[in-house]
Protein backbone atom coordinates (compact mmCIF):
# COMPACT_ATOMS: atom_id res chain seq x y z
CA UNK A 1 0.00 0.00 0.00
CA UNK A 2 1.36 3.85 -0.85
CA UNK A 3 0.30 6.62 0.87
CA UNK A 4 0.04 9.80 -0.79
CA UNK A 5 2.60 12.61 0.04
CA UNK A 6 -0.02 14.37 1.81
CA UNK A 7 -1.44 11.46 4.28
CA UNK A 8 2.60 10.81 4.88
CA UNK A 9 3.65 14.20 6.22
CA UNK A 10 -0.30 13.87 8.26
CA UNK A 11 0.73 10.30 10.04
CA UNK A 12 4.43 12.18 10.80
CA UNK A 13 3.14 14.72 12.38
CA UNK A 14 0.51 12.80 14.11
CA UNK A 15 3.38 10.38 15.34
CA UNK A 16 5.62 13.66 16.27
CA UNK A 17 2.53 14.70 18.30
CA UNK A 18 1.64 11.65 19.80
CA UNK A 19 5.37 11.37 21.14
CA UNK A 20 5.11 14.79 22.48
CA UNK A 21 2.23 14.24 24.98
CA UNK A 22 3.70 11.20 25.99
CA UNK A 23 6.88 12.84 27.30
CA UNK A 24 4.72 15.18 28.52
CA UNK A 25 2.76 13.04 30.77
CA UNK A 26 5.11 10.38 31.13
CA UNK A 27 5.48 10.48 35.60
CA UNK A 28 9.40 11.40 36.44
CA UNK A 29 11.07 10.90 39.82
CA UNK A 30 10.51 13.77 41.96
CA UNK A 31 7.23 14.45 40.62
CA UNK A 32 4.48 15.05 43.54
CA UNK A 33 1.27 15.12 43.29
CA UNK A 34 -0.48 17.94 45.08
CA UNK A 35 -3.53 15.51 46.46
CA UNK A 36 -6.88 16.87 47.98
CA UNK A 37 -6.43 20.75 49.29
CA UNK A 38 -7.62 21.22 52.98
CA UNK A 39 -11.14 22.27 52.99
CA UNK A 40 -13.33 23.90 55.12
CA UNK A 41 -16.48 21.46 53.83
CA UNK A 42 -14.46 18.48 55.36
CA UNK A 43 -12.60 20.62 58.09
CA UNK A 44 -14.60 22.87 59.25
CA UNK A 45 -13.60 23.82 62.73
CA UNK A 46 -10.91 26.61 62.65
CA UNK A 47 -7.40 25.37 64.80
CA UNK A 48 -6.55 28.71 64.47
CA UNK A 49 -3.63 30.72 65.96
CA UNK A 50 -4.74 34.78 66.12
CA UNK A 51 -2.63 37.13 64.75
CA UNK A 52 -2.03 34.44 61.47
CA UNK A 53 -3.73 35.05 58.22
CA UNK A 54 -4.43 31.55 57.78
CA UNK A 55 -7.80 30.34 60.21
CA UNK A 56 -6.22 27.02 60.13
CA UNK A 57 -2.39 27.93 61.03
CA UNK A 58 -2.29 24.96 63.46
CA UNK A 59 -4.03 22.53 61.33
CA UNK A 60 -1.54 19.87 60.74
CA UNK A 61 -0.67 18.80 56.72
CA UNK A 62 0.34 14.78 56.64
CA UNK A 63 1.15 13.37 53.59
CA UNK A 64 0.49 10.09 53.39
CA UNK A 65 2.23 6.81 52.15
CA UNK A 66 1.07 5.05 48.78
CA UNK A 67 1.10 1.31 50.40
CA UNK A 68 4.15 0.51 49.05
CA UNK A 69 7.09 3.23 51.04
CA UNK A 70 6.05 5.83 48.88
CA UNK A 71 5.50 8.59 51.31
CA UNK A 72 4.77 10.93 48.90
CA UNK A 73 1.67 9.92 47.92
CA UNK A 74 -1.78 11.69 46.85
CA UNK A 75 -3.74 11.62 49.82
CA UNK A 76 -3.31 13.98 52.76
CA UNK A 77 -4.82 14.22 56.00
CA UNK A 78 -5.42 17.53 58.27
CA UNK A 79 -5.78 16.86 61.84
CA UNK A 80 -5.75 19.91 64.47
CA UNK A 81 -3.97 17.39 66.96
CA UNK A 82 -5.32 17.18 70.43
CA UNK A 83 -1.43 17.03 71.89
CA UNK A 84 -2.25 13.70 73.86
CA UNK A 85 0.11 11.17 73.69
CA UNK A 86 -1.65 7.01 73.31
CA UNK A 87 0.25 4.40 74.26
CA UNK A 88 -0.07 0.97 72.99
CA UNK A 89 1.84 -1.60 74.67
CA UNK A 90 1.82 -6.03 74.31
CA UNK A 91 3.92 -8.55 75.07
CA UNK A 92 7.62 -7.33 76.58
CA UNK A 93 9.83 -5.43 74.12
CA UNK A 94 13.02 -6.36 75.97
CA UNK A 95 12.10 -10.00 75.87
CA UNK A 96 14.90 -12.04 74.70
CA UNK A 97 12.99 -15.40 73.75
CA UNK A 98 12.57 -14.96 69.85
CA UNK A 99 9.25 -17.64 70.59
CA UNK A 100 7.28 -15.59 72.28
CA UNK A 101 5.01 -14.32 69.83
CA UNK A 102 2.30 -11.48 70.45
CA UNK A 103 1.43 -10.96 66.79
CA UNK A 104 2.35 -9.26 63.33
CA UNK A 105 3.18 -6.33 61.62
CA UNK A 106 2.35 -6.68 58.17
CA UNK A 107 4.68 -4.40 55.39
CA UNK A 108 6.00 -1.74 57.51
CA UNK A 109 7.80 1.01 56.46
CA UNK A 110 9.02 4.11 58.16
CA UNK A 111 10.06 7.46 57.42
CA UNK A 112 11.37 10.47 60.04
CA UNK A 113 8.36 13.21 59.72
CA UNK A 114 9.71 15.98 57.84
CA UNK A 115 7.44 18.71 59.22
CA UNK A 116 7.30 20.26 62.26
CA UNK A 117 4.28 18.80 63.92
CA UNK A 118 1.93 21.26 65.66
CA UNK A 119 -0.79 21.01 68.79
CA UNK A 120 -4.47 22.46 68.34
CA UNK A 121 -3.27 25.83 70.22
CA UNK A 122 0.34 25.39 71.51
CA UNK A 123 3.41 23.18 71.27
CA UNK A 124 5.02 21.76 68.67
CA UNK A 125 7.88 19.16 68.03
CA UNK A 126 10.02 18.15 65.14
CA UNK A 127 10.61 14.38 66.76
CA UNK A 128 8.05 12.45 65.32
CA UNK A 129 8.48 9.66 62.89
CA UNK A 130 5.60 8.19 60.65
CA UNK A 131 5.19 4.30 60.45
CA UNK A 132 3.13 2.70 58.27
CA UNK A 133 1.95 -0.73 57.97
CA UNK A 134 -0.96 -3.07 56.34
CA UNK A 135 -1.66 -4.27 59.63
CA UNK A 136 -0.95 -4.64 63.06
CA UNK A 137 -3.25 -8.14 63.94
CA UNK A 138 -1.91 -9.52 67.40
CA UNK A 139 -2.51 -13.92 67.97
CA UNK A 140 -5.80 -14.97 68.13
CA UNK A 141 -4.32 -18.44 68.75
CA UNK A 142 -1.66 -20.90 68.22
CA UNK A 143 -0.75 -20.11 64.85
CA UNK A 144 -2.80 -17.05 63.88
CA UNK A 145 -1.41 -14.93 62.86
CA UNK A 146 2.01 -16.36 63.37
CA UNK A 147 3.01 -20.14 64.08
CA UNK A 148 4.73 -18.88 67.68
CA UNK A 149 1.38 -17.54 68.79
CA UNK A 150 0.52 -19.13 72.07
CA UNK A 151 -2.52 -20.99 72.05
CA UNK A 152 -4.92 -18.62 74.48
CA UNK A 153 -3.65 -15.52 72.19
CA UNK A 154 -2.79 -12.08 73.21
CA UNK A 155 -5.26 -10.65 76.23
CA UNK A 156 -2.29 -8.21 77.38
CA UNK A 157 -3.35 -5.44 75.19
CA UNK A 158 -2.64 -1.80 77.03
CA UNK A 159 -4.37 1.25 75.28
CA UNK A 160 -5.03 4.25 76.64
CA UNK A 161 -4.40 8.16 76.30
CA UNK A 162 -3.05 10.13 79.39
CA UNK A 163 -4.54 13.82 79.13
CA UNK A 164 -1.62 14.70 81.38
CA UNK A 165 0.84 13.92 79.35
CA UNK A 166 -0.39 16.98 76.75
CA UNK A 167 1.13 20.51 77.05
CA UNK A 168 -0.70 23.40 78.50
CA UNK A 169 -3.51 24.19 77.69
CA UNK A 170 -5.09 20.93 78.73
CA UNK A 171 -7.96 19.57 80.18
CA UNK A 172 -8.47 21.30 83.78
CA UNK A 173 -9.13 17.69 85.34
CA UNK A 174 -6.34 15.44 84.07
CA UNK A 175 -8.22 11.89 82.59
CA UNK A 176 -7.01 8.67 81.40
CA UNK A 177 -9.23 7.35 78.82
CA UNK A 178 -8.55 3.63 78.37
CA UNK A 179 -9.40 1.03 75.44
CA UNK A 180 -9.48 -2.42 77.32
CA UNK A 181 -9.63 -5.50 75.00
CA UNK A 182 -10.19 -9.08 76.59
CA UNK A 183 -9.22 -10.33 73.05
CA UNK A 184 -6.69 -9.98 70.68
CA UNK A 185 -7.56 -6.46 68.59
CA UNK A 186 -6.36 -6.04 64.70
CA UNK A 187 -5.41 -2.54 63.61
CA UNK A 188 -5.81 -2.27 59.76
CA UNK A 189 -6.33 -5.26 57.17
CA UNK A 190 -7.19 -6.36 54.12
CA UNK A 191 -7.49 -3.41 51.85
CA UNK A 192 -6.72 -1.08 54.52
CA UNK A 193 -3.18 0.83 54.84
CA UNK A 194 -2.36 2.33 58.51
CA UNK A 195 -0.08 5.22 59.57
CA UNK A 196 0.93 6.37 62.87
CA UNK A 197 3.11 9.53 63.93
CA UNK A 198 5.19 8.18 66.63
CA UNK A 199 7.85 9.18 68.77
CA UNK A 200 11.57 8.34 68.42
CA UNK A 201 12.00 5.83 71.06
CA UNK A 202 8.75 3.94 70.63
CA UNK A 203 10.07 0.33 69.92
CA UNK A 204 8.84 -3.25 68.32
CA UNK A 205 11.04 -6.29 68.90
CA UNK A 206 11.03 -8.93 66.33
CA UNK A 207 12.93 -11.92 65.75
CA UNK A 208 16.82 -11.16 64.46
CA UNK A 209 15.84 -14.69 61.86
CA UNK A 210 13.96 -12.52 60.47
CA UNK A 211 16.51 -9.22 59.82
CA UNK A 212 18.70 -9.33 57.17
CA UNK A 213 21.86 -11.67 57.42
CA UNK A 214 19.75 -13.06 60.82
CA UNK A 215 22.68 -11.68 62.69
CA UNK A 216 23.19 -9.50 65.84
CA UNK A 217 25.29 -7.13 63.31
CA UNK A 218 22.56 -6.81 61.42
CA UNK A 219 20.20 -5.49 64.86
CA UNK A 220 22.91 -3.74 65.53
CA UNK A 221 23.92 -1.86 62.36
CA UNK A 222 20.54 -0.02 62.22
CA UNK A 223 21.12 0.94 65.93
CA UNK A 224 18.72 -1.91 67.29
CA UNK A 225 19.11 -4.09 70.67
CA UNK A 226 20.09 -7.53 70.22
CA UNK A 227 19.35 -9.59 72.85
CA UNK A 228 19.57 -13.60 73.57
CA UNK A 229 20.78 -15.89 70.57
CA UNK A 230 24.16 -17.80 70.34
CA UNK A 231 26.97 -16.23 69.09
CA UNK A 232 25.38 -13.38 67.02
CA UNK A 233 22.90 -15.56 65.95
CA UNK A 234 18.78 -16.28 67.02
CA UNK A 235 17.78 -13.98 69.77
CA UNK A 236 15.74 -10.84 69.43
CA UNK A 237 15.98 -7.40 68.35
CA UNK A 238 14.53 -4.70 69.72
CA UNK A 239 13.96 -1.65 66.88
CA UNK A 240 12.88 1.76 67.80
CA UNK A 241 10.60 4.40 65.35
CA UNK A 242 13.82 5.87 64.52
CA UNK A 243 16.09 2.88 63.83
CA UNK A 244 13.28 1.48 61.76
CA UNK A 245 12.97 4.76 59.63
CA UNK A 246 16.56 5.21 59.43
CA UNK A 247 19.21 5.68 56.49
CA UNK A 248 19.25 1.44 56.67
CA UNK A 249 15.88 1.23 56.46
CA UNK A 250 15.22 0.02 53.35
CA UNK A 251 18.13 -2.75 53.57
CA UNK A 252 16.16 -3.52 57.18
CA UNK A 253 13.44 -4.80 55.18
CA UNK A 254 11.27 -2.00 54.85
CA UNK A 255 7.88 -3.42 53.19
CA UNK A 256 8.60 -6.59 55.41
CA UNK A 257 6.28 -8.95 58.01
CA UNK A 258 7.50 -9.35 61.31
CA UNK A 259 6.59 -11.52 63.97
CA UNK A 260 6.32 -8.68 66.57
CA UNK A 261 7.29 -9.81 70.61
CA UNK A 262 6.93 -7.13 71.97
CA UNK A 263 5.85 -3.71 70.97
CA UNK A 264 5.50 -0.10 73.38
CA UNK A 265 4.28 2.69 70.83
CA UNK A 266 3.53 5.99 72.03
CA UNK A 267 1.59 8.11 69.16
CA UNK A 268 0.08 11.33 68.40
CA UNK A 269 -1.77 10.54 65.55
CA UNK A 270 -3.17 7.27 63.71
CA UNK A 271 -5.04 7.48 60.69
CA UNK A 272 -6.26 4.20 58.45
CA UNK A 273 -7.43 4.71 54.74
CA UNK A 274 -7.32 2.91 51.52
CA UNK A 275 -4.14 1.86 50.15
CA UNK A 276 -2.91 4.73 47.87
CA UNK A 277 -6.08 6.78 48.28
CA UNK A 278 -5.89 9.73 46.74
CA UNK A 279 -8.69 11.50 48.97
CA UNK A 280 -9.23 9.67 52.33
CA UNK A 281 -11.76 12.34 53.46
CA UNK A 282 -14.23 11.21 50.64
CA UNK A 283 -13.74 7.04 50.60
CA UNK A 284 -16.51 4.69 51.53
CA UNK A 285 -16.38 2.46 54.78
CA UNK A 286 -17.05 -0.38 52.01
CA UNK A 287 -14.70 -1.95 49.33
CA UNK A 288 -15.50 -1.97 45.41
CA UNK A 289 -17.07 -5.15 46.58
CA UNK A 290 -19.25 -4.04 49.52
CA UNK A 291 -16.75 -5.34 52.06
CA UNK A 292 -16.37 -3.55 54.94
CA UNK A 293 -12.42 -1.96 55.27
CA UNK A 294 -11.98 -3.10 59.01
CA UNK A 295 -9.81 -0.28 60.22
CA UNK A 296 -9.94 -1.05 63.78
CA UNK A 297 -11.25 -4.30 65.42
CA UNK A 298 -12.27 -4.47 69.09
CA UNK A 299 -13.41 -7.58 70.31
CA UNK A 300 -15.07 -8.01 74.10
CA UNK A 301 -13.34 -4.26 74.86
CA UNK A 302 -14.27 -1.78 77.38
CA UNK A 303 -14.10 1.91 77.02
CA UNK A 304 -13.50 3.72 80.22
CA UNK A 305 -12.32 7.01 81.28
CA UNK A 306 -10.75 7.63 84.51
CA UNK B 1 -46.20 -14.09 118.24
CA UNK B 2 -44.61 -10.81 116.45
CA UNK B 3 -47.54 -8.41 115.09
CA UNK B 4 -47.16 -8.48 111.44
CA UNK B 5 -47.96 -4.97 109.78
CA UNK B 6 -50.68 -5.63 106.50
CA UNK B 7 -52.03 -3.15 104.19
CA UNK B 8 -50.76 -0.62 101.79
CA UNK B 9 -48.44 1.83 102.60
CA UNK B 10 -50.30 4.79 101.12
CA UNK B 11 -48.45 7.64 102.12
CA UNK B 12 -45.02 6.15 99.93
CA UNK B 13 -47.20 4.46 97.48
CA UNK B 14 -48.61 8.11 96.61
CA UNK B 15 -45.02 9.67 96.80
CA UNK B 16 -43.65 6.63 94.47
CA UNK B 17 -47.20 6.58 92.56
CA UNK B 18 -46.72 10.94 91.62
CA UNK B 19 -42.94 10.45 90.86
CA UNK B 20 -43.80 7.41 88.26
CA UNK B 21 -46.76 8.96 86.54
CA UNK B 22 -44.65 12.65 86.11
CA UNK B 23 -42.01 10.41 84.83
CA UNK B 24 -43.86 8.51 82.44
CA UNK B 25 -45.79 11.17 81.13
CA UNK B 26 -43.28 13.38 80.22
CA UNK B 27 -41.09 10.45 78.43
CA UNK B 28 -44.57 9.07 76.78
CA UNK B 29 -44.99 13.16 75.70
CA UNK B 30 -41.09 12.66 74.54
CA UNK B 31 -41.92 9.97 72.66
CA UNK B 32 -44.84 11.20 70.60
CA UNK B 33 -43.07 13.89 69.71
CA UNK B 34 -40.38 11.51 68.52
CA UNK B 35 -43.13 8.89 66.44
CA UNK B 36 -44.25 12.09 64.55
CA UNK B 37 -40.98 13.41 63.97
CA UNK B 38 -40.20 15.77 65.34
CA UNK B 39 -36.68 16.92 66.73
CA UNK B 40 -36.31 14.98 69.97
CA UNK B 41 -34.51 16.68 73.01
CA UNK B 42 -32.45 15.30 75.58
CA UNK B 43 -33.49 11.80 76.44
CA UNK B 44 -31.42 11.72 79.95
CA UNK B 45 -29.22 14.10 81.74
CA UNK B 46 -27.11 13.68 85.32
CA UNK B 47 -26.10 10.56 85.33
CA UNK B 48 -27.07 7.22 87.00
CA UNK B 49 -28.77 5.90 83.52
CA UNK B 50 -27.17 2.84 81.38
CA UNK B 51 -28.05 1.75 78.02
CA UNK B 52 -27.87 -1.45 75.82
CA UNK B 53 -28.61 -2.83 72.08
CA UNK B 54 -27.71 -5.85 70.51
CA UNK B 55 -26.17 -4.03 67.36
CA UNK B 56 -25.71 0.19 66.73
CA UNK B 57 -24.38 0.74 62.87
CA UNK B 58 -23.50 4.49 63.23
CA UNK B 59 -22.81 6.17 60.13
CA UNK B 60 -19.83 9.55 60.92
CA UNK B 61 -18.98 7.91 64.27
CA UNK B 62 -17.28 10.02 66.48
CA UNK B 63 -15.82 9.59 69.91
CA UNK B 64 -14.38 12.37 71.90
CA UNK B 65 -13.13 13.73 75.16
CA UNK B 66 -15.60 16.28 76.41
CA UNK B 67 -16.26 18.09 80.27
CA UNK B 68 -18.90 18.15 81.31
CA UNK B 69 -20.23 21.39 83.43
CA UNK B 70 -21.80 20.27 86.99
CA UNK B 71 -24.26 21.63 89.10
CA UNK B 72 -21.70 23.07 90.96
CA UNK B 73 -19.67 24.49 88.76
CA UNK B 74 -16.91 22.03 88.35
CA UNK B 75 -16.01 20.19 85.31
CA UNK B 76 -16.82 16.11 84.79
CA UNK B 77 -14.61 14.46 81.98
CA UNK B 78 -16.91 12.47 79.78
CA UNK B 79 -16.63 10.39 76.54
CA UNK B 80 -18.79 11.49 74.03
CA UNK B 81 -20.04 9.29 71.31
CA UNK B 82 -21.52 10.64 68.48
CA UNK B 83 -23.15 9.91 64.91
CA UNK B 84 -24.98 11.76 62.19
CA UNK B 85 -27.13 8.77 61.39
CA UNK B 86 -27.76 4.75 63.08
CA UNK B 87 -29.41 2.07 62.72
CA UNK B 88 -29.75 0.02 65.89
CA UNK B 89 -31.13 -3.63 67.09
CA UNK B 90 -33.28 -2.85 70.07
CA UNK B 91 -32.60 -0.13 72.27
CA UNK B 92 -32.52 0.25 76.13
CA UNK B 93 -32.18 3.28 78.35
CA UNK B 94 -32.56 2.74 81.83
CA UNK B 95 -32.17 5.45 84.83
CA UNK B 96 -32.85 5.49 88.27
CA UNK B 97 -33.97 8.44 90.50
CA UNK B 98 -34.42 8.97 94.01
CA UNK B 99 -37.43 10.66 95.49
CA UNK B 100 -38.62 12.80 99.00
CA UNK B 101 -37.68 9.62 101.46
CA UNK B 102 -35.02 8.15 99.71
CA UNK B 103 -37.27 5.73 97.80
CA UNK B 104 -35.65 4.87 94.37
CA UNK B 105 -37.14 3.68 91.45
CA UNK B 106 -36.12 3.13 88.02
CA UNK B 107 -37.55 4.09 84.45
CA UNK B 108 -36.63 1.51 81.54
CA UNK B 109 -37.37 2.43 77.99
CA UNK B 110 -36.84 -1.05 75.41
CA UNK B 111 -37.73 -0.88 71.75
CA UNK B 112 -37.73 -3.28 69.19
CA UNK B 113 -39.27 -6.26 67.08
CA UNK B 114 -37.69 -9.02 68.72
CA UNK B 115 -35.72 -9.74 65.28
CA UNK B 116 -32.50 -9.50 64.17
CA UNK B 117 -32.94 -6.25 62.03
CA UNK B 118 -31.32 -2.60 62.37
CA UNK B 119 -35.41 -1.69 62.99
CA UNK B 120 -34.41 1.61 65.51
CA UNK B 121 -33.06 4.73 63.57
CA UNK B 122 -32.13 7.84 65.29
CA UNK B 123 -30.33 10.78 63.47
CA UNK B 124 -27.35 13.62 65.05
CA UNK B 125 -26.99 11.28 68.46
CA UNK B 126 -24.97 11.93 71.03
CA UNK B 127 -24.40 10.24 73.72
CA UNK B 128 -21.72 10.80 77.30
CA UNK B 129 -20.46 7.52 78.73
CA UNK B 130 -18.39 6.84 81.32
CA UNK B 131 -17.86 2.99 80.59
CA UNK B 132 -18.78 1.49 77.34
CA UNK B 133 -18.37 -2.28 76.83
CA UNK B 134 -18.78 -3.94 73.36
CA UNK B 135 -18.46 -7.92 72.23
CA UNK B 136 -17.34 -5.83 68.85
CA UNK B 137 -16.36 -2.25 68.61
CA UNK B 138 -15.49 -2.47 64.56
CA UNK B 139 -14.52 0.64 62.85
CA UNK B 140 -14.12 1.22 59.35
CA UNK B 141 -13.39 3.22 56.58
CA UNK B 142 -11.16 6.27 57.38
CA UNK B 143 -10.56 6.34 61.12
CA UNK B 144 -8.30 8.67 62.77
CA UNK B 145 -7.19 8.97 66.38
CA UNK B 146 -5.64 11.91 68.32
CA UNK B 147 -7.43 14.89 66.84
CA UNK B 148 -8.73 17.25 69.44
CA UNK B 149 -12.40 16.59 70.22
CA UNK B 150 -13.12 20.22 68.49
CA UNK B 151 -12.13 19.07 65.12
CA UNK B 152 -14.84 15.72 64.88
CA UNK B 153 -17.26 15.87 61.85
CA UNK B 154 -20.69 13.43 62.62
CA UNK B 155 -23.30 16.14 61.45
CA UNK B 156 -25.07 16.19 58.95
CA UNK B 157 -23.80 13.50 57.58
CA UNK B 158 -22.03 14.71 54.45
CA UNK B 159 -19.92 17.30 53.61
CA UNK B 160 -20.29 20.28 54.14
CA UNK B 161 -19.75 19.07 58.24
CA UNK B 162 -20.75 21.27 60.77
CA UNK B 163 -17.90 22.78 63.10
CA UNK B 164 -17.25 21.33 66.63
CA UNK B 165 -20.18 19.37 66.94
CA UNK B 166 -19.89 17.73 69.97
CA UNK B 167 -19.40 21.48 71.45
CA UNK B 168 -16.47 21.21 73.51
CA UNK B 169 -15.06 24.88 74.44
CA UNK B 170 -12.83 25.81 71.87
CA UNK B 171 -11.68 29.34 73.84
CA UNK B 172 -10.59 29.96 77.21
CA UNK B 173 -13.16 32.06 78.31
CA UNK B 174 -15.85 30.21 75.36
CA UNK B 175 -18.51 32.53 77.11
CA UNK B 176 -19.40 29.44 78.63
CA UNK B 177 -20.54 30.84 82.18
CA UNK B 178 -22.69 33.92 80.36
CA UNK B 179 -22.00 37.11 80.73
CA UNK B 180 -20.31 38.22 83.93
CA UNK B 181 -20.55 35.01 85.13
CA UNK B 182 -17.16 33.21 86.44
CA UNK B 183 -16.24 29.93 87.44
CA UNK B 184 -13.57 26.91 87.14
CA UNK B 185 -12.73 27.19 83.51
CA UNK B 186 -12.42 23.79 81.52
CA UNK B 187 -9.17 23.63 80.81
CA UNK B 188 -6.01 24.03 82.92
CA UNK B 189 -4.52 27.69 81.49
CA UNK B 190 -4.94 30.11 78.80
CA UNK B 191 -2.76 29.97 75.81
CA UNK B 192 -2.42 31.05 71.89
CA UNK B 193 -4.77 34.37 72.75
CA UNK B 194 -6.92 32.13 74.33
CA UNK B 195 -8.07 29.95 71.47
CA UNK B 196 -7.10 26.64 73.19
CA UNK B 197 -8.87 24.83 70.36
CA UNK B 198 -9.79 21.82 72.35
CA UNK B 199 -6.03 20.76 73.24
CA UNK B 200 -5.45 18.16 75.88
CA UNK B 201 -9.24 16.66 74.78
CA UNK B 202 -8.40 13.60 72.27
CA UNK B 203 -11.01 11.78 70.19
CA UNK B 204 -11.42 9.24 67.27
CA UNK B 205 -13.02 9.81 64.48
CA UNK B 206 -14.22 6.88 61.61
CA UNK B 207 -16.49 6.67 58.70
CA UNK B 208 -18.72 3.89 60.40
CA UNK B 209 -18.73 2.27 63.69
CA UNK B 210 -20.66 -1.05 64.42
CA UNK B 211 -21.18 -1.97 67.57
CA UNK B 212 -22.44 -5.45 68.77
CA UNK B 213 -23.89 -6.38 71.95
CA UNK B 214 -22.95 -3.05 73.47
CA UNK B 215 -23.92 -1.34 76.95
CA UNK B 216 -22.47 1.17 79.27
CA UNK B 217 -23.26 3.82 81.67
CA UNK B 218 -24.37 7.17 80.42
CA UNK B 219 -24.31 10.54 81.75
CA UNK B 220 -26.73 12.08 79.02
CA UNK B 221 -27.77 11.75 76.17
CA UNK B 222 -29.25 13.83 73.26
CA UNK B 223 -30.83 12.68 69.97
CA UNK B 224 -31.31 16.05 67.98
CA UNK B 225 -32.57 14.71 64.68
CA UNK B 226 -35.66 11.73 64.29
CA UNK B 227 -35.70 9.30 66.16
CA UNK B 228 -37.94 5.78 65.33
CA UNK B 229 -38.91 3.68 68.28
CA UNK B 230 -40.79 0.81 67.06
CA UNK B 231 -42.75 -1.54 69.90
CA UNK B 232 -42.05 1.56 72.66
CA UNK B 233 -42.75 0.38 76.23
CA UNK B 234 -41.54 2.29 79.26
CA UNK B 235 -41.52 0.63 83.01
CA UNK B 236 -40.98 1.57 86.47
CA UNK B 237 -39.57 -0.88 88.60
CA UNK B 238 -39.31 0.38 92.95
CA UNK B 239 -35.44 -0.22 92.78
CA UNK B 240 -33.79 -3.47 93.31
CA UNK B 241 -30.23 -4.57 94.31
CA UNK B 242 -29.30 -8.22 94.86
CA UNK B 243 -26.90 -8.68 92.09
CA UNK B 244 -23.24 -7.40 91.91
CA UNK B 245 -20.73 -8.12 89.57
CA UNK B 246 -16.88 -9.24 90.54
CA UNK B 247 -13.89 -7.72 88.45
CA UNK B 248 -13.73 -10.38 85.89
CA UNK B 249 -17.63 -9.48 85.22
CA UNK B 250 -18.48 -12.41 87.07
CA UNK B 251 -22.40 -12.28 88.89
CA UNK B 252 -22.37 -12.43 92.45
CA UNK B 253 -25.36 -11.67 95.11
CA UNK B 254 -22.86 -8.52 96.29
CA UNK B 255 -24.92 -5.36 95.68
CA UNK B 256 -23.10 -3.32 93.08
CA UNK B 257 -25.61 -0.16 93.47
CA UNK B 258 -26.93 -0.41 89.90
CA UNK B 259 -30.89 -1.96 89.41
CA UNK B 260 -30.79 -5.59 88.78
CA UNK B 261 -33.56 -4.62 85.84
CA UNK B 262 -31.08 -1.78 84.30
CA UNK B 263 -30.41 -2.15 80.71
CA UNK B 264 -26.46 -2.66 82.16
CA UNK B 265 -27.33 -5.43 84.79
CA UNK B 266 -29.30 -7.23 82.43
CA UNK B 267 -26.65 -6.52 79.65
CA UNK B 268 -23.93 -7.98 82.05
CA UNK B 269 -26.49 -11.53 82.01
CA UNK B 270 -26.41 -11.66 78.39
CA UNK B 271 -29.56 -10.23 77.76
CA UNK B 272 -30.21 -7.31 75.17
CA UNK B 273 -33.57 -5.74 73.56
CA UNK B 274 -33.95 -7.13 70.07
Amino acid sequence: MTLSIRRQRGLVLLTVLALAGAAVLLPRTGDRALGQAQSAAMQPFSCDQPGSANPQQRRQDIQLDNGSGDFNAAGRMYPCLAGVRWHLQSGNVATSDANAAIGQIRTAYGRKFPNTVYYAAAGSRTDLYQVAFSGLQFCTAKGAPVSTCPTAGTTDIQLYADSADAPAPKAAKNYRLTIDPDQAITIGGPGVWTEVLATADSSFTVPVAQLPTATHLACGLVGGTARGGFLGIGGTCELSASDFAGGLAQWLGGGKDYTLLGVNLDLYYLVTHRENASDPYTQLPVDGSGNPLNSVQLPNTTISVG
Amino acid sequence: MEQVRRGTRWRRMALLMGASLGALGTLATLTFQQVLGFEATLVVQDGNATFSSSQITADDAAFGMAPVRLGDGTWKNVLRAGFASASLDGLCVSKTETVVGGIKYTLKLTSGDSGAGLETKAANAALDVTTLRGAGINLQGSTQLGQATTDLTTAPGAAPYLANPFGVPSTYDGGFFGPGQTGPQAYSGTGNGGHVNGQGFTGIDATRGSLTNVYGQLWQAQVTGNITLPNLRIRVYPFKDDIGFDANGTASTTPDGIDDRSCWTEARQGTYPR
